[in-house]
């Protein structure tokens, strides 16, 4: 017989699902609150995080095709040609809000199906809440979608709940904008599950005066952002 | 257009380079640089992406997807946080996830013959190959070494990109049991790896 009350599970413990990428976004997310607080389960992510690295490396070892290069360098030197010169963020962008973060402990998060890229950090921290912004800027071409921007001392991470699909071959990007400068790519690209849930780490530092913005972009992420922004969250 | 006999001499000097090096480069929007990491870890990551889609097409796109995202996130990568390697495998990774709950199909259509020599010249050294498959002959013998119970969770799970209560109906298992089986497994896998670098039969 099973048991799947999996609302109200406690998320001590789930260390290795979080590091196998087995948790729902939710989950994930609350188990990242929660490892905030608990030495436990951040010496657990410590100690098997090389257990899962190495099953990425178990696979029978094949060559990749030729032809995929050509696709990925062709990319890459288009976009490097690309000159630097940046006009200024659009007026598109709705006008920000400010919001007030209380600073709180760094907290460990590792990859997940949704949270592209985010290396595993353990850190040891004095233990204070994590802080939730909302936002009132977000879902501007989005109804009903609620997003919301954590940040705990240099870690942010983004969750979203009832949002769509982006469609057929294609991917929300996560952007950081500095100041006025131009939304800089991330690699934190995400797909929400078909119940709309989302987590996505926004990897780098995001400090105040930036803007976290989400865009749909085809399939691979773009350099630039080729949609208006679906989220802004402004950091202060 | 690229002069090709630039782009030669410039990569001689950077393959001399260690990734971390290189990733600052990239971070600089060197192509080149980014060139030489993708010749070192395509196949690795290739490896992954197509172990997990099962079907060629599937794995290229997430091998690109995540290849692209690195190079335009490229000032992201932080050497505190681990190898470039292990950065580019967690990236593959969550995109062939991604692409596994999006219902990319796992039939097999394309079989792949494992090869020591894989399509020389790329950017790793004769050796660094062969020792990259007699670590996943290592790594998969310690996977074989445990209890079924635990590494068909690790399979389902990692490789198969489901979540654990997923995974507890699939099996018929509760949470608990699932979770457990998660943590003992990845803890002897870690165990007998420890245990085979250091000359432990």
């Amino acid at each position: 017989m099973s048991s799947h009350d999996h609302h109200d599970h406690t998320p001590c413990g789930d260390a290795p699902s979080y590091l196998l990428g087995a948790l729902e976004p939710q989950q994930a997310q609350r188990f990242l609150e929660h490892a905030a607080d608990c030495a436990v389960c951040r010496d657990e992510l410590n100690a098997l995080a090389p257990a899962v690295e190495m099953l990425a490396e178990s696979v029978t070892q094949v060559a990749a095709p030729k032809d995929l290069k050509q696709r990925v360098m062709s990319t890459v030197r288009a976009e490097a040609a690309v000159r630097k010169d940046i006009p200024r963020r659009s007026s598109l962008l709705p006008t920000p809000r400010a919001w007030r973060l209380r600073p709180a402990v760094t907290i460990a998060f590792g990859g997940l199906a949704a949270v592209l890229a985010a290396l595993i950090i353990f850190t040891l921290g004095s233990s204070s809440s994590t802080s939730r912004v909302h936002s009132l800027s977000a879902n501007v071409t989005l109804p009903g979608t609620v997003a919301t921007l954590h940040q705990s001392s240099g870690h942010t991470w983004l969750t979203v709940a009832h949002m769509p699909q982006p469609g057929p071959r294609r991917v929300y990007e996560v952007w950081i904008a500095r100041g006025s400068g131009q939304p800089q790519a991330t690699s934190a690209l995400f797909t929400p599950t078909t119940r709309g849930d989302g987590i996505v780490a926004v990897p780098g530092s995001v400090s105040a005066g930036s803007e976290v913005l989400v865009t749909s972009e085809p399939a691979g992420g773009s350099l630039r952002p080729t949609r208006t922004p679906v989220i802004v969250e402004h950091v202060s | 257009m690229i002069s090709l006999r630039s782009s030669r001499r410039s990569s001689a000097h950077l393959q001399r380079l260690a990734d971390e090096d290189l990733m600052g480069l990239v971070a600089r929007e060197d192509a080149t640089a980014f060139e030489v990491i993708y010749d070192r870890h395509c196949n690795v990551a290739f490896s992954l992406a197509y172990r997990m889609c099962g079907v060629r097409a599937g794995a290229e796109e997430v091998v690109q997807e995540a290849f692209l995202s690195m190079w335009r996130s490229g000032a992201r990568y932080d050497r505190t946080r681990g190898s470039v390697r292990n950065w580019v495998l967690r990236i593959v990774h969550n995109r062939a996830v991604d692409a596994l709950r999006r219902g990319v199909t796992r039939e097999d259509k394309q079989s792949y013959e494992e090869g020591i020599v894989e399509r020389l010249p790329s950017g790793e050294r004769v050796e660094e190959i062969i020792e990259r498959h007699d670590q996943a002959r290592e790594v998969r013998g310690a996977l074989e070494g445990l209890p079924g119970e635990q590494s068909r969770v690790l399979e389902l799970a990692y490789f198969g990109g489901f979540s654990q209560n997923e995974i507890a109906e699939m099996l018929d298992a509760p949470i608990g049991t699932v979770k457990g089986r998660m943590r003992l497994g990845l803890a002897k896998m870690r165990v007998a790896l420890a245990d085979q670098s250091e000359g432990t039969s």
